[in-house]
């Protein structure tokens, strides 16, 4: 099995490859960079999309007035390429949205471009619908979405945001591509038919069927990877489906050991020790369920903190000081505190709980959890 | 005024798509009277209503101070952009995230695979060693956040394109040995490479091909004779004529009363 901290000798060989190879055609290779947000460091791989492209020619076929809205500059890159090779040649223009660019005076230039395809990441376009007008909304005609979980949330959002829409999914990593098929109809959110040449299969499955998701494919150059722990949880369907493809995964979202993504925040588990000891005459273990929530148009992140206290009954007095220390001390971007994205209105007040029960210790010490809502 | 340029005008003039420039030329026809335009019209016009041709490839947005506007360029004008690099994987590190892609695919279109700056500069600066960078282009702000990775290599990089409008020749120069070529490229995000120049202590831009820069009032005003998506004519810069130092020839105006 590899786990994440071995791929980055897999990315090595990838760039080893790529040294190796004659350029033949630039178009082939994108340089992919992660970010290493758990305890291991950045991954730098190069990937060839010579090879096994089809499955994102259902986001690009064909495509006029498309907003890009990813994270990475190195997806975006790889967007445009697609854009470029399978777009529209006359009409295709492409618009890379930027977080600098998320200001009020974006709503006119969004309107100007007046997009008909979104392409991106969930949460990003979550932050980007404010300044989408309902107008140039109905608009849209086609969301191209991946790399995170659709929440009941988002979807909800999505659906009031951009009446017209259909959606078009992949489940993809950004260090290795590709994961599933492009969206079947048939198939509920978050549900994907595995792509042609990938094996799935799922780790230590509890009695719903939900575990840790292995991936095995073959990258390019002959590297090829084996049961690799992507970090996701899921759960694998072999029901008949009216597309012919009888095999599907229902991705469950991160698994929240170590950290959970949230409205573009990051909330670490080892950030959340680091505050917790700060106090630990006020409480003895505590819990973090972390959630979306949908404030009219706006997602925000949501935190609910249960601390197990030994003896006397936490007092409101001891609640709000947690909270309040919590809040200014707990880092969620490398620059801004809880209290800092409360006060940008992406985050809700941070809330705190005491119980006098202890938690329930399993195998796996889990603190973070997402609640799916 | 060449004779390409005067035709290119006039195509323009009676394009059946935009009246962008029409409606400010009216009727003047000579070619050297045209009114000149600024960032207010391009902020003031949608996009909508100043492009001029149907072609595949990025928009990007231009912030003017908080205020932003749309300009918008097809693959094969971005392939046409004379920025004098020639390496195998440049890192791009600027700090406009929409000038950054458009880079990105100047240099596929040129058969260098590039890597681009992520929100990190440590992590790219790791990538940027990972993926052994030989060439860089950046933009005078970005310089200082990579210095620790041109500090740490044992050559020097094969060239180094510094893009913007304006230079700072003594803030420039300490970074002059870290590539064996240094360019400076006169640029906006709405009118693409005008100008290069070698690094030195007082640089000597040349108009590139197709570039016409002119002195009016003070002023630069710059004219490309290209078939841009939006395209730039007379279009005056807050560039004051003094900042730049062209050599003589073909593309400077010195006087915009004494044309050819």
């Amino acid at each position: 099995m590899i786990e994440r901290k071995d791929f980055v000798r897999i990315g090595d060989m990838t760039l080893a490859d790529f040294f190796a190879s004659p350029l033949q055609n630039a178009y082939d290779w994108v340089v992919r960079t992660t970010s290493g947000t758990s305890e291991q460091g950045p991954i730098v791989s190069v990937m060839n999309l010579s090879s096994g492209s089809e499955e994102r020619q259902g986001w690009y076929f064909d495509a006029e007035r498309t907003i890009i809205c990813m994270g990475a500059f190195n997806s975006r890159v790889l967007s445009a390429l697609s854009l470029d090779k399978y777009g529209n040649p006359y009409t295709c223009a492409i618009l890379a949205v930027d977080y600098r660019d998320l200001a009020p005076e974006l709503t006119g230039i969004i309107s100007d471009f007046a997009p008909e395809r979104i392409i991106g990441f969930p949460s990003f376009l979550a932050r980007l619908i404010p300044y989408i007008s309902p107008e140039v909304g109905s608009g849209v005609q086609k969301l191209c979405l991946g790399g995170e979980m659709i929440t009941p949330v988002l979807a909800k959002l999505f659906a009031s945001s951009f009446p017209n829409a259909s959606y078009c999914l992949l489940y993809a990593a950004g260090e290795i591509g590709s994961i599933s098929e492009t969206t079947c109809t048939y198939l509920p959110l978050n549900y994907y038919h595995p792509l042609r040449g990938v094996t799935i299969e799922i780790l230590d499955p509890d009695e719903t069927g939900a575990g840790d998701l292995l991936v095995s494919k073959v990258l390019h150059g002959g590297i090829s990877i084996e049961k690799y722990r992507i970090g996701d949880m899921a759960r694998i369907h072999k029901n008949s489906c009216p597309c012919g493809y009888n095999l599907a995964f229902e991705s469950l979202g991160r698994k929240g050991h170590d950290y959970i993504k949230l409205v573009g925040a990051l909330l670490l588990r080892a950030e959340f020790d680091r505050v917790a000891i700060g106090m630990k005459t006020l409480f003895e273990d505590y819990r973090v369920e972390a959630s979306q929530v949908l404030d009219q148009r706006t997602v925000k992140g949501k935190i609910h903190i249960q601390v197990f206290r030994i003896g006397l009954p936490g007092t409101e007095a001891f609640t709000t000081e947690i909270a309040d220390r919590f809040s200014r001390e707990l880092f969620l971007t490398p620059s801004q505190t809880l209290s800092d994205l409360v006060a940008a209105d992406v985050f809700l007040p941070l809330s705190v709980e005491f119980t006098n029960v202890p938690f329930e210790q399993k195998h796996k010490d889990v603190k973070l959890f997402l609640k799916i809502a | 005024m060449s004779q390409s340029l005067e035709a290119y005008i006039e195509r323009i003039r009676t394009s059946p798509v935009s009246d962008f420039y029409s409606s400010r030329w009216k009727s003047i026809t000579d070619p050297t009277l045209l009114p000149t335009i600024s960032r207010r019209d391009l902020i003031e016009t949608p996009l909508s209503l100043r492009r001029y041709e149907r072609r595949s490839g990025i928009v990007k947005v231009v912030w003017d101070a908080s205020i932003p506007f749309l300009s918008e360029w097809s693959f094969t004008s971005i392939a046409e952009e004379e920025l004098g690099l020639r390496a195998a994987r440049p890192l791009i590190f600027l700090s406009d995230p929409h000038e950054a892609i458009e880079k990105a695919m100047w240099c596929y279109q040129h058969d260098m695979v590039p890597l681009v700056e992520e929100r990190s500069s440590e992590v790219t600066l790791y990538a940027a060693r990972k993926f052994r960078c030989d060439a860089l282009i950046t933009d005078p702000s970005s310089l200082p956040r990579v210095l620790p990775y041109l500090k740490g290599k044992s050559d020097p990089l094969s060239s180094m394109t510094i893009i913007s409008d304006s230079f700072e020749p003594e803030v420039l120069l300490p970074y002059a040995h870290y590539a064996r070529k240094i360019d400076l490229v006169f640029s906006f995000p709405e009118t693409g490479a005008l100008a290069r120049a070698v690094l030195s202590e007082d640089p000597l831009f040349t108009v590139l091909p197709n570039c016409i820069v002119e002195y009016l009032d003070d002023y630069l005003v710059v004219t490309k004779n290209a078939p841009l998506t939006t395209p730039v004519i007379r279009y005056r810069t807050n560039i004051p004529a003094h900042c730049l130092k062209f050599s003589e020839g073909e593309g400077v105006i010195r006087d915009s009363s004494n044309r050819v």
